[in-house]
């Protein structure tokens, strides 16, 4: 497998990103069309602001592990990070805030286009970590046709950034709570999320009682995700799971991003989400850097590529035809170029529980699944490992 | 083990797209990534060419694991930042970090002193009378000034560093205090575990994760070898330290310089914090407002496209 630097020019922008080749490159530069190599491609951008190799290298290891499976990888700086050419705000919450309102959108698609025909593709498995599984959901709905997959890696489906961003010195505050602070803690609807996902102190003590407390309140308030949900985010990746695009997802085991991914996978038919696959990361962190996370993702990707698109490897064969390919010519026309996609009957209502506090300020229901709150409902498909 | 080939020149797509895509060649910045062999493995290297008449040339080499990723863009903007007064930067990855190849387990931080000294020397091909500065944040710090020494060949002709540790066994001390922090955070409950605890796991064989990368017994051992390099008397190349001290924090202990070090009062770029790259700006112009008398600029400077 190779390496090689890639230039690539779109729209208001030159983008700065790593080939992993499966094999040798002919004398023009492409990968040599004789070689063994699948028609499906990877695509992961940056991880929020980090650079394309990802939190501790996260993205490379990825990519290394693809290319030796004959996948073509590529990882890209999105502009104005990395070695990529633009602006980037200073802050953090700046920058997620503007990834949330399409910033890295365009040029992804864009990318995507240029890598498909340069490299002969047939689609690209697009994702990354938290903001970049973001980006990808966002263009995978305004079109998909690049998209031959979905990797999200620990997606964020809030409002804002974790706050557990800080200096070591702020962290090490938070450890020790003072009096004030606890009795913020009590009122936080963030600290009574985290307890019923079981992701502080408290939780855990309270282990044995948390699901009868879960249970409950879905009974008084049904299927609903929590007040600082970025519904319009939740909505996109619903219709994107509609589309039938091969997803994996892969959260830190029992933190907040995996209850949120099942929760909202709960909430789609089971047979529509039969391409997702969610899979806990045990032992880890948001930026799955702690513990043994890093060879565990690898090793779940390559697994799920294998599994997917193991018909793509020869050259000719193309992918079994899905409902999706079919739908296909239609559905996209002219998407990329026109207002955001049209919602369709999916709506977003309030809380009939009216609960300003606590958990659940909106309920999120689907046109197939009105009357069954979806917390009850099976889970689409977990991967068990 | 990854290998890289030197590839005929991949078609710039650039060229090939629809002529609205076209980008001003003004308007970018003329950065080059390459690849260049060191020993097995390849180090990733970016170059900042200059636009106008060449004032001297600059290495910057930055801090390894989480530091480079969160010193990352502030590298960038920084080789951006000398690019326009006239220098050639070249900025790099070590061997086993980010887009450079080789695996992070079998390194130690003599093998980045090679990776500093082949990027110097690589540099240095430019052009062989030109000024050259050495710039090491962190870790860089230490490799830089190791590189600087005359034991590992006297490179370049003017040092600076930003955030200099006195050695590499005290770097990684420090970041150990930092792992402790972030175990305490993440995971409230556990057991707590002291930097000596973290040490034996280490002397023990154990890799010990530090935000994602697996420090290794040789690359502990290894660490006590590199001292930052104090310039004997008869070195008379400039050279300079400054430092960041985040306003809350006591004063940082520092390496003992000839001249006092700069202490610049900003948040430090290589630290977790809530931004994507701090306010450098104090950092910038100290560190340019020594250079200019290190290595002054040229009076006939012009565009050289």
């Amino acid at each position: 497998m190779t390496r090689h630097v890639l230039n690539i020019d779109v729209p208001g922008a030159r983008l700065v990103g790593t080939a992993h080749l499966p094999r040798l490159l002919d004398d023009t530069g492409r990968p040599d069309a004789n070689c063994d190599r699948h028609r499906v491609g990877m695509l992961l951008i940056n991880p929020g602001p980090a650079p394309r190799a990802g939190n501790s290298d996260l993205s490379v290891h990825i990519c290394d592990a693809l290319a030796a499976d004959g996948f073509l990888a590529f990882r890209f700086d999105m502009p104005g990070v990395g070695d990529s050419p633009g602006s980037a705000p200073l802050e953090v919450e700046k920058y997620w805030q503007e990834v949330l309102q399409g910033r890295n959108d365009l040029p992804l698609l864009d990318l995507l286009a240029e890598l498909r025909k340069q490299f002969s593709l047939d689609g690209l498995i697009v994702g990354g970590l938290c903001a970049g599984a973001v980006t990808a959901i966002r263009c995978a709905e305004i079109d998909e046709r690049d998209f031959a997959g979905l990797l999200l890696l620990e997606p964020n489906f809030r409002l804002t950034v974790d706050a557990s961003a800080g200096t070591s010195e702020e962290m090490l505050k938070h450890t020790r709570p003072g009096r004030s602070s606890r009795f913020r803690h009590a009122l936080s609807l963030r600290k009574w999320l985290y307890f019923l996902t079981g992701d502080n102190t408290a939780s855990k003590i309270c282990a044995p009682i948390r699901p009868l407390l879960l249970k409950a309140l879905a009974k008084i308030i049904g299927h609903s995700l929590p007040q600082e949900t970025n519904v319009p985010m939740v909505m996109s990746w619903t219709r994107v799971i509609r589309m039938e695009i091969p997803t994996l997802a892969l959260t830190a085991s029992g933190k907040i991003e995996e209850a949120y991914c099942l929760r909202i996978l709960d909430s789609v038919p089971p047979v529509i989400a039969q391409n997702v696959f969610v899979e806990g990361v045990p032992d880890t962190n948001h930026i799955l850097t702690a513990g043994r996370a890093r060879e565990y993702v690898t090793n779940a990707v390559r697994n799920w590529a294998r599994q997917q698109f193991a018909d793509s490897a020869a050259l000719g064969t193309k992918r079994k035809k899905s409902a999706r390919d079919r739908r296909r010519g239609a559905a996209v026309k002219d998407r990329r170029t026109s207002k955001p996609p049209s919602r369709g009957p999916t709506e977003i209502r309030p809380s009939e529980s009216g609960l300003g506090v606590g958990i659940g300020a909106g309920v999120l229901m689907h046109e197939s699944d009105q009357r069954a709150p979806a917390m009850a409902a099976p889970r689409a498909e977990v991967a068990q490992r | 083990m990854t290998a890289i080939q030197r590839l005929p020149a991949m078609p710039d797509i650039a060229h090939a797209a629809a002529p609205h895509h076209a980008i001003s060649p003004f308007h970018l910045p003329r950065e080059t990534a390459e690849y260049i062999p060191v020993g097995d493995d390849q180090v990733y290297t970016v170059l900042h060419e200059s636009r106008i008449s060449r004032r001297g040339l600059a290495l910057v080499a930055g801090g390894f694991g989480g530091e480079r990723e969160r010193g990352y863009l502030t590298l960038v903007h920084w080789a951006r930042r000398l690019a326009e007064i006239g220098f050639d930067v070249l900025r790099f990855d070590y061997r086993g970090i980010g887009e450079s190849t080789g695996t992070f387990e079998r390194m130690t931080l003599s093998h980045w002193r090679e990776d500093v000294i082949a990027c110097h020397r690589h540099l240095r091909e430019r052009d062989h009378h030109a000024p050259l500065l050495m710039h090491g944040m962190r870790l860089g710090a230490v490799l830089a000034s190791e590189a600087f020494s005359p034991q590992f060949g006297g490179n370049g002709d003017a040092l600076l560093l930003w955030g200099a540790p006195q050695g590499g066994r005290e770097h990684l001390w420090e970041l150990l205090r930092k792992l402790m922090m972030v175990e305490m955070t993440a995971r409230p409950d556990a057991a707590r575990r002291t930097r000596e605890d973290y040490v034996e796991q280490i002397e023990s064989g154990d890799a010990l994760n530090v935000d994602g990368y697996f420090w290794t017994r040789p690359l502990w051992d290894d660490a006590s070898n590199h001292l930052l390099y104090r310039s004997t008397a008869d070195d008379m190349r400039p050279r300079h330290a400054i430092d960041v001290k985040t306003p809350p924090q006591p004063a940082p202990r520092l390496a003992p310089e000839q001249t006092p070090p700069t202490v610049v009062k900003a948040d430090k770029p290589w630290d977790a914090s809530g931004m994507i790259t701090p306010d450098n700006t104090a950092l910038f112009d100290a560190s340019l407002h020594w250079l200019n008398r290190a290595i002054p600029p040229r009076h006939n400077a012009g565009s050289r496209t």
